[in-house]
């Protein structure tokens, strides 16, 4: 049966992913829902909580406010809230029941801001989408309020565009969050690749960043899209502050000089599209399958190829996959099935993935796994076990799991080839 | 008549249900085609009919339907279907009777349109909402929010009940005044021959803030091209009641928008 999930837990939903991509600006957010705990947002999906919780509130509709649309409630509770915390900004987030009964969430913000006479964002969560979409919708909603357009650069075509040569070394860091980075994860060791290797981070959307370090975001010279949550703000900073953007993550020593080169040339993600491409064209094995984010599944399949030789690694997320990155072996899981299915049809000698998606290979079977957790799967159960895969320290993982699978070297046993 | 249009126009035309609402849209829209401009139709009513007398009486797969069957794997060719003289057709749909939502309905289908890029792709130079005139929940407001219609028209007659829903409607866009929601730009009377309709009309428009932009007669032609599966327009395009919809048309494209900020 199709969407029936009965290996694996539900997935951390798009209002997970607003509430991430909202943390530390000092804001206050309110999602707007039905009674009930807020512990997904706040805890399970949130390793950030315990250290430093942030003001994050559920409007707690009674059923009859429901029915009658009684929107004041819920800016009397917000007006009352904003006077309590003094917060830089007001996110508003929606949930199933406003997304039924049509609730405009971004007008509410705009009463909302008149009435408090601080800035307020709708962000129409609905909790039928994952995590990936929240914290997608999440970052566009921050740029649009807080990062000044530069009308020079996107309106007027006849200027011209700034130069992009290694004076231009300051890059944005784009689609960063523990649920996909781990915590602290792979964000330290990427700020340290990218500083040895010339760059200044502008801003990081959004991880450990400001307001402030965020709203000069249209200064750097080039964005890194780390994840597929970064790609629609990439997309659009792009279009209006003719900024270009590269995706991917350093992981590997050769993988991060391909993603090097790549930053240099400040090419557009075709161009890693066409590497990858090429990679398919020139074999014809199907081995390994990883399961995962699909920025970050790429950039361990240019590990595997560049560094390791493997080749034919095919991703498949459950996640949203851009069509542009997608290789001709790569697939989009609708569900459980989608995972079996693809396991049976194609037999892998190495799937890669969130430690619960084990549970699909047989136990007996001769297929290895390497666990790498992702926290949209699994919560926290796995984050003390994040790898580091940032630079040659994906080598050394690669190794790694390499002799745990079969107590082997990797340059031994070349079987995978 | 010349006039001036500012392009891109979003308009949204509301009215009690049985009021004359499609008729009027459809005639409109057959009307603007032929000064020359690409109409976009959008049928905001569960009832999905709005479109059917551009149609050929027929009318169009839904919106949610083709979500229902092709799911993520829709496109704008499964939405989209152009009508007579080139007007563009969609409607929206709803659920099954009795079950599911309609506003929510209704609000998939305008955000869907979105996701494939509709407006980019077609360019329409006026885009009509034609909307369920019982405003009863959210979504139907959905086509008067930001980013959708940036004017509102009411189709009413001098009965009660139509009133009453034209004042709801009114009601609807001065509580949203800080919302950026579109503007009430005037009542569309549908003569049902009452006594003093024209007064009881215009007396009800002052009171909700508008005026009366346009009158429609009562004409037995409306009915007879409805039969047809035919806009009055096409139908019988030299009768007075075509001529009525011409001047209608040119009277909107004259109104000032002074609506909300446009989105697309």
């Amino acid at each position: 049966m199709r969407k029936l999930w009965s290996r694996l837990s539900p997935f951390a939903p798009d209002t997970s992913g607003a509430c991430s991509a909202l943390y530390d600006l000092g804001a206050l957010v309110l999602i707007h829902n039905a009674q009930g705990c807020k512990t997904n947002y706040s805890i399970y999906d949130e390793p950030r909580w315990e250290e430093r919780p942030q003001a994050l509130f559920c409007t707690e509709l009674p059923e009859m406010d429901i029915v009658l649309g009684n929107e004041r409630a819920l800016l009397e509770k917000a007006l009352g809230l904003i006077r309590q915390y003094s917060p830089s900004f007001v996110a508003l987030l929606g949930s199933p029941i406003p997304m039924l009964i049509g609730t405009d969430l971004n007008g509410l913000a705009l009463e909302l801001e008149e009435e408090s006479g601080i800035p307020v964002i709708g962000i129409d969560t609905t909790g039928h989408r994952y995590y990936d979409s929240g914290a997608s919708l999440a970052l566009l909603q921050l740029a649009r309020r807080f990062l000044p357009s530069k009308p020079g650069r996107a309106t007027n075509p006849d200027l011209e565009a700034p130069a992009r040569d290694g004076a231009s070394r300051s890059v944005n860091i784009l689609g960063a969050n523990p649920l996909d980075l781990g915590y602290p994860g792979l964000l330290p060791d990427l700020k340290q690749w990218l500083k040895e290797n010339n760059y200044q981070v502008t801003s990081c959307w959004n991880m450990d960043a400001t307001l402030d370090q965020l709203s000069i975001g249209g200064e750097a010279g080039v964005n890194l899209v780390v994840s597929w949550s970064g790609l629609a703000l990439a997309r659009r900073m792009e279009e209006t502050l003719g900024i270009p953007y590269v995706t991917g993550l350093p992981i590997g020593k050769k993988g991060g000089d391909l993603l090097l080169s790549q930053l240099e040339k400040a090419s557009s993600p075709l161009s890693l599209q066409q590497e990858t491409d090429k990679a398919q064209q020139s074999s014809t094995c199907h081995k390994v399958l990883i399961v995962g984010e699909q920025i970050q599944s790429l950039s361990l399949r240019r590990c595997l190829e560049a560094d390791f030789g493997i080749k034919g690694v095919h991703i498949a997320s459950f996640f949203n996959m851009d069509p542009r990155l997608m290789d001709s072996g790569d697939q989009k899981l609708e569900g459980e099935d989608s995972l079996h299915e693809l396991l049976a049809r194609a037999p892998y000698s190495l799937l890669i993935g969130d430690p619960f998606l084990e549970n699909f290979l047989p136990p007996q079977g001769d297929t290895m796994f390497w666990p790498l957790p992702h926290m949209p799967v699994s919560s926290q159960f796995f984050m003390d076990k994040f790898p580091e895969l940032i630079g040659s320290k994906g080598n050394q993982w690669v190794g790694t799991q390499f002799y745990a699978s079969r107590g082997d070297s990797f340059e031994k046993n070349c079987y995978l080839r | 008549m010349q006039v001036e249009v500012i392009l891109l126009r979003k308009i949204a035309i509301y009215g009690k249900g049985g009021i004359g609402k499609s008729t009027t849209v459809s005639n409109l829209s057959a009307a603007l085609s032929h000064l020359g401009y690409t109409v976009l139709q959008i049928g905001c009513d569960p009832k999905a009919d709005s479109t059917k007398i551009l149609s050929g009486g027929i009318p169009v797969p839904t919106v949610l339907d083709a979500l229902r069957i092709k799911g993520k794997d829709v496109v704008l060719s499964d939405l989209v279907y152009p009508g007579y003289n080139g007007v563009l057709c969609v409607e929206a749909g709803g659920p099954t009777p009795g079950l599911g939502c309609a506003g929510r309905g209704t609000i998939n289908a305008l955000e869907k349109l979105d996701e494939l890029h509709a407006y980019e792709i077609y360019r329409p130079d006026i885009v009509l909402y034609d909307v369920l005139g019982d405003v009863v929940c959210g979504g139907f407001t959905m086509p008067i929010r930001k980013g959708y219609a940036e004017e509102v028209y009411v189709v009413t007659s001098g009965e009660m009940m139509s009133l009453y829903a034209a004042d709801n409607i009114a009601q609807a866009i001065r509580n949203f005044g800080t919302r950026g929601y579109a503007r009430l730009n005037g009542l569309i009377l549908n003569a049902r021959n009452l006594e003093n309709e024209e007064d009881v009309v215009a007396q009800a428009a002052r009171e909700m803030g508008t005026k009366v932009i346009g009158k429609l007669p009562r004409s037995s032609y409306v009915q007879q091209a409805d039969q047809l599966g035919q806009t009055v327009i096409e139908a019988f395009p030299g009768s007075e009641m075509a001529q009525a919809y011409r001047e209608l048309a040119e009277t909107i494209l004259a109104n000032p928008n002074t609506g909300g900020e446009n989105q697309h």
